[in-house]
């Protein structure tokens, strides 16, 4: 029997080409451990471990060209199952969930695992609800399915519209705060890391597409694996006696609520969300760890955690992954592995808070001002830490440190003087995380206007010439407004993420529910409802930012999406009912639901190459 | 292709799958917080027990059982003639 998918051949030194760039890190890693013990300046180290990676991504981005439509949009179809998770993973965290994440774990501990449970939780909905599906249907873009699916281009354009602005949020924050990783680690000014950030994003995603972010992607996360994962070795090694920080750090968190309470550090009252999540640069360590439900109530953590869900389950940036494996079957192996992968990164998070809690409040916390070590100096001046007496008695309590939220990577191997190349790891590690994120937002962004409003709406029968250099342009016009926005606008990134969580949420979640497990659905219903989610969320973000509105009933903009996905959910199954989808339609959600047979997007292009012709 | 016969056996043996797992998710994000203070009497590997079922077995749960469904839903498919390679 005649098979349609399309098994193409895969890069036979793909894991080859992979294991010469792991190796290649580790070398040069190794050698700059070395060199530092002969003396070499710590800051030059610090750049040469930052840019010995960057310059990789660079050779593999231009490596990776391509003139293909196929392999600009998709990466060929043709992506192993394992890369493709990595790459998704590496997405999913992205610099923010690093760095920011860790931050928000340290400060207000247990409570913050909403955040954790939420990315982890949408991915594994992603991959039940949704991903297999897609990848049956096949279309190059978000916007460009429900086009598909419904036959209709004015729903096209809505989803295309209410998919810029998340995307750009999420850009603007990835650029933030990788940023301000390297601004601590280097006399260079601010504005130059932004634009030198969007020079490598653009380097690496412009000659390629797909297929160039797809491996730069990959690499981007093996140099998170190891920038995260060697100073937590050698922790859990030291105080746990297993190499296997993200089981084992539980044994540490008794000793760690010891130490607590007798610093006075007691369980707080907790707050509402606004206040309670740290969405601020310095923080106070005065919630213990293990309290639940302390920074801010259950019903504002199940909120989170669901927008979390919502969020990551339709995030437009990691939906275009399930494009690119070369089946169904693979497609579901693939969210496997993106799981497995984000699940051990994530879970690195919380182990790497206890261990650095557990650090600051063994040397810091308690000691007297004047016995303090010598670096307690450096991470003052760098301003990780900063510390006022307010009870003048001379010892360090609890209340006296404010610790800097995005700092909380570095402030371990400080403490437990590690050699300086293990901070330049991890820094290398955060703006690895944050130019694979921003690559993608970016990407999705440029292929969503050159495929579905140049080519989609205004040029039908544009060359694929021209649909490949009207995504370059945009991707360069993408990164420059994004600069500018990134340069002129201090929300904080915990904020922003959130922020795009909820739009992109309260946008395409309930579409794409409806779209593949609901054939009753029709395209004007699912277009109504996109409208009224959007609107809600936007209005209620926009509204805490210009006007102070702070909130309907229980939710707020931070929790907009729980509003707005039940309101898209009423308006998109009303409206639908109202009317009913054409047998084409209908049938079209049928033959999605089977993993064999034709690719549904090659088959429209089929059918629309041989009416052309005639 | 599929026999349009078995389409909606397909759909249905698809269907329980997921209701499986969806279910199971929520046990994890729902049951376990909304029970968090009663388990967290209990403790396993250091963590106390609604911690570890929500932060971290639960977690490494769901991408197993991702493997685990893959493995599932081929079946099904090559079951009712609706896989890839036939």
């Amino acid at each position: 029997m005649k098979t349609y998918s399309s098994f193409k051949n895969v890069n036979p030194h793909l894991r080859t080409n992979f294991g010469f760039f792991t190796s290649a890190i580790i070398a040069s890693v190794l050698l700059l451990t070395i060199f530092e013990r002969l003396g070499v300046n710590a800051i030059w180290l610090a750049h040469l471990v930052i840019s010995v990676p960057v310059l990789g991504y660079l050779a593999i981005g231009i490596v990776s060209r391509s003139v293909l439509l196929d392999e600009f949009y998709i990466s060929g179809r043709r992506v192993p199952a394992f890369f493709n998770g990595l790459a998704l993973a590496t997405n999913a965290l992205g610099g923010v969930g690093l760095i920011a994440i860790t931050g928000a774990l340290f400060i207000i501990g247990f409570d913050a695992m909403a955040m954790v449970i939420g990315m982890a939780g949408g991915i594994f909905i992603m991959a039940v609800l949704f991903a297999p599906y897609l990848r049956k249907f096949g279309a190059y873009t978000l916007p460009g399915y429900f086009q598909e699916r419904y036959d209709s281009s004015l729903l096209r354009l809505v989803a295309l519209l209410c998919l810029i602005p998340p995307a750009m949020l999420l850009l603007s924050a990835e650029f933030r705060i990788g940023a301000g990783v390297l601004f601590w680690f280097s006399e260079i000014s601010y504005p130059v890391i932004v634009i030198g950030m969007a020079c490598v994003v653009a380097l690496s995603t412009l000659p390629g597409g797909m297929r160039g972010l797809t491996w730069t992607q990959s690499a981007q996360g093996i140099v998170i694996f190891l920038g995260l994962m060697t100073p937590l070795f050698i922790m859990a090694l030291q105080y746990t006696g297993l190499p296997l920080p993200q089981l084992t750090y539980g044994t540490l968190l008794r000793p760690l609520a010891e130490m607590e309470s007798l610093q006075g550090i007691t369980a707080i009252r907790p707050f509402t969300l606004e206040e309670g999540l740290p969405i601020y640069d310095m923080g106070y360590i005065t919630k213990p760890f293990l309290q639940a439900f302390g920074a801010f109530g259950w019903f504002e953590f199940m909120l989170l955690m669901a927008v979390f869900v919502m969020g990551f389950a339709s995030l437009p940036s990691l939906l275009i992954r399930s494009n690119v494996t070369s089946g169904v079957s693979e497609m579901r192996r693939s969210m496997g592995w993106a799981l497995l992968v984000l699940v051990v990164l994530l879970l690195s998070l919380p182990a790497f808070a206890v261990f650095t809690k557990f650090l600051v409040l063994k040397f810091i916390v308690g000691q007297p001002i004047s016995h303090l070590p010598e670096w307690f100096q450096h991470l003052n001046v760098a301003e990780l830490v900063t510390m006022t007496d307010r009870n003048g008695d001379g010892i360090v309590g609890a209340q006296d440190l404010k610790v800097a939220r995005n700092g909380i990577l570095f402030i371990l191997p400080e403490i437990s003087e590690y050699p300086f190349v293990i901070v330049g790891m991890l820094a290398a590690a955060g703006i690895s995380a944050s130019l694979a994120a921003a690559g993608g937002q970016a990407l999705v962004i440029a292929n969503s206007v050159s495929s579905d409003f140049f080519h989609g709406l205004l040029f039908r029968h544009a060359s694929n010439t021209k649909r490949l250099l009207v995504s370059r342009l945009t991707l360069i016009a993408v990164l420059v407004i994004s600069v500018t926005f990134t340069l002129t606008q201090e929300t904080d990134v915990l904020k922003m993420l959130v922020w795009s969580l909820n739009l992109s949420g309260s946008v395409f979640f309930p579409a794409l529910l409806l779209s593949i497990w609901w054939k009753r659905s029709t395209g004007f219903g699912i277009m109504a409802g996109m409208v009224s989610g959007f609107a809600i969320s936007s209005f209620m973000i926009l509204g805490s930012i210009f006007i102070g509105f702070d909130g309907f009933l229980n939710f707020s903009a931070m929790t907009s999406a729980a509003l707005a996905v039940p309101v898209n959910f009423l308006v998109a199954i009303t409206l639908s009912l109202a009317g009913s989808p054409s047998k084409e339609v209908a049938m079209k959600c049928d033959e999605m639901r089977v993993a064999g047979g034709e690719t549904l997007f090659d088959k429209a292009q089929r059918i629309e190459a041989r009416r052309n012709r005639v | 292709m599929i026999d349009e016969r078995h389409r909606s056996r397909h759909w249905n043996a698809t269907k329980s799958l997921v209701f499986f797992l969806l279910s199971i998710f929520f046990g994890i994000t729902v049951v376990v917080p909304v029970f968090y203070g009663q388990l967290s009497n209990f403790s396993f590997l250091g963590f106390p027990l609604g911690y570890f079922l929500i932060g971290s077995g639960g977690l490494f749960l769901m991408a197993a059982l991702l493997f685990w469904m893959s493995v599932k839903q081929d079946n099904i498919d090559r079951k009712y003639g609706a896989s890839e390679n036939i």
